[in-house]
């Protein structure tokens, strides 16, 4: 078992439901997101000009930079792939968001701990999908085993040659995107 | 605009120049009392209590840099885990055995003369000193997404600029102990000096370096320091300063006045060297991530920028 999480960037419109879904699930302060979205372009020259969305959260890493660099074991792996915080253990040395290539850990004022995504793990562990995915009316979000090849996921990332951001970075993501 | 790039203080640059100072110039006196130098005797003892200072206030700093400082033992608690808690752990170990060792040149010691015990506590510091010294560099190459800490070359600057910070650090203490126109001072002087050419050299060489690199990140670090917002304070604070000036001080006058002040200056760059070097290294940008949002301090200013224009509108208005 591998969860992993296939945007399709084709679909996303920059709504943001996710990002608010998410604070709301997470209890968030207003100023922190797990999940952000980014508007890219446009590029190009007119009349021919390209924009789209995209959302980027914690990207859970098979070879995750932050997991071998925290020094107290506060990040972790699950044994369902999810990279997950101790926050009894993060003592807020920063050095997870220095070395995350994805910039997707932020420092939660209020407590002191480092926080991010958590794929919703509580919800995949009772057997519901993550709140995002959840959310999303345009169905731009799938979350499933990465492990099982029959999975909807891993058939949607083979068939639409879905990629991770920066995979040559070699941290191996378990977030895949569509890309427009 | 809100930068969305992280970075570290400027408490664990200080912490990496404390320590790489103080560790630097212990190994040099540590050495000299190993290979027989009857100076050892008389400067030891204070180099290596300021050099127990040094660390110590280094390790401070970094505990306070902790949201949870009195949860920083667990840094230590898995001791090969990671780079971090792997530095904390010889760091952990350093600092007491320059005590350890600073204690056998004081006469009311009752274990002063054992001279083995102190060469065993001597190689013992300075192997774990090199160690402390070393890590730093191999620790910010963790950062895949920062290639301009990526470069291979990155453990030796710290070591070059290290070791000439801890012989300034050294020849300043030689002077206060009254020993500035001794051989071994002067000897340290030219050592510093040949030190100094090679961090001219290899510094601008590693930006220089970076700057032709083929990742994006990795140029953009290097440009903040060749050209960028961080330019004035490297070529000025870093390369001048830091180190082409006391070079041509070192080489030109050799009085105590003259010393000091290169010795000063050479530690002047070297803060300069380690608070560039930590803030250059900037993250691959994500898609879109270019696109800056204003922080609430600058929604604040705009908000009170357009209040008051409204209030002169009003007052244009209603001045009839």
């Amino acid at each position: 078992m591998h969860w992993g999480l296939l945007i399709n960037l084709k679909k996303c419109v920059g709504c943001q439901a996710c990002t608010i879904a998410c604070q709301n699930e997470n209890a968030l302060p207003s100023d922190l997101k797990y999940c952000k979205v980014a508007k890219v372009g446009p590029h190009g020259r007119y009349p021919n000009l390209t924009s789209y969305n995209i959302t980027v959260g914690c990207m859970h890493c098979e070879d995750a930079p932050c997991v071998d660099g925290c020094p107290t074991g506060a990040s972790h792996h699950r044994v369902d792939g999810i990279v997950a915080i101790d926050p009894e253990k993060c003592v807020g040395c920063l050095f997870c968001m220095l070395v995350c290539p994805y910039g997707v850990r932020q420092l939660n004022d209020e407590k002191g701990v480092v926080e991010k995504c958590t794929m919703c793990c509580e919800r995949l562990d009772e057997g519901r999908v993550t709140r995002c995915v959840e959310t999303c009316q345009l169905q731009a979000r799938l979350v499933g085993d990465l492990d099982d090849p029959e999975s909807e996921i891993v058939k949607q990332i083979h068939k639409q040659n879905a990629q991770p951001l920066y995979h040559h970075l070699g941290t191996k993501p378990s977030v895949y995107y569509i890309m427009p | 605009m809100e930068k969305q790039q992280e970075h570290w203080g400027s408490l664990p640059a200080w912490y990496l120049f404390l320590a790489a100072m103080g560790t630097s110039m212990f190994i040099i006196v540590a050495v000299t009392d190993m290979l027989g130098n009857q100076i050892s005797a008389q400067i030891n003892g204070w180099v290596s209590l300021v050099s127990f200072a040094m660390s110590s206030v280094g390790a401070m700093l970094l505990m306070l840099e902790l949201t949870h400082k009195t949860k920083g033992y667990l840094i230590i608690a898995r001791p090969f885990a990671s780079i971090l808690s792997f530095g904390g752990v010889i760091q952990s170990l350093y600092i007491p055995l320059v005590l350890v060792y600073a204690s056998f040149f004081f006469n009311f010691i009752p274990w002063v003369g054992l001279v083995w015990l102190k060469m065993i506590v001597a190689c013992l510091a300075i192997l774990t000193g090199l160690l402390y010294v070393s890590y730093a560099g191999i620790e910010l190459g963790e950062a895949k997404g920062r290639a301009f800490w990526n470069g291979g070359g990155l453990t030796c600057l710290f070591l070059i600029n290290g070791a000439a910070t801890g012989m300034a650090a050294l020849i300043l203490l030689m002077i206060i102990l009254g020993y500035d126109g001794q051989a071994y001072t002067l000897a340290i002087k030219d050592l510093s000096v040949a030190l100094l050419i090679a961090q001219a050299i290899t510094v601008p060489g590693y930006v220089l370096g970076m700057r032709l690199s083929s990742a994006e990140e990795a140029r953009q670090g290097a440009d903040k320091l060749w050209r960028g917002d961080l330019s004035r304070s490297f070529w000025v604070g870093v390369i001048t300063l830091g180190t082409v000036v006391p070079v041509i001080i070192n080489l030109l006058f050799s009085s105590e006045y003259s010393l000091s002040l290169s010795s000063a200056l050479i530690l002047f760059g070297g803060i300069f060297f380690r608070v560039d070097f930590l803030r250059a290294a900037v993250r691959a940008a994500l898609p879109g991530e270019e696109r800056d949002e204003p922080s609430r301090k600058e929604i604040v200013e705009l908000a009170a920028t357009l209040e008051s224009r409204w209030q002169e509108k009003a007052r244009w208005l209603n001045r009839e």
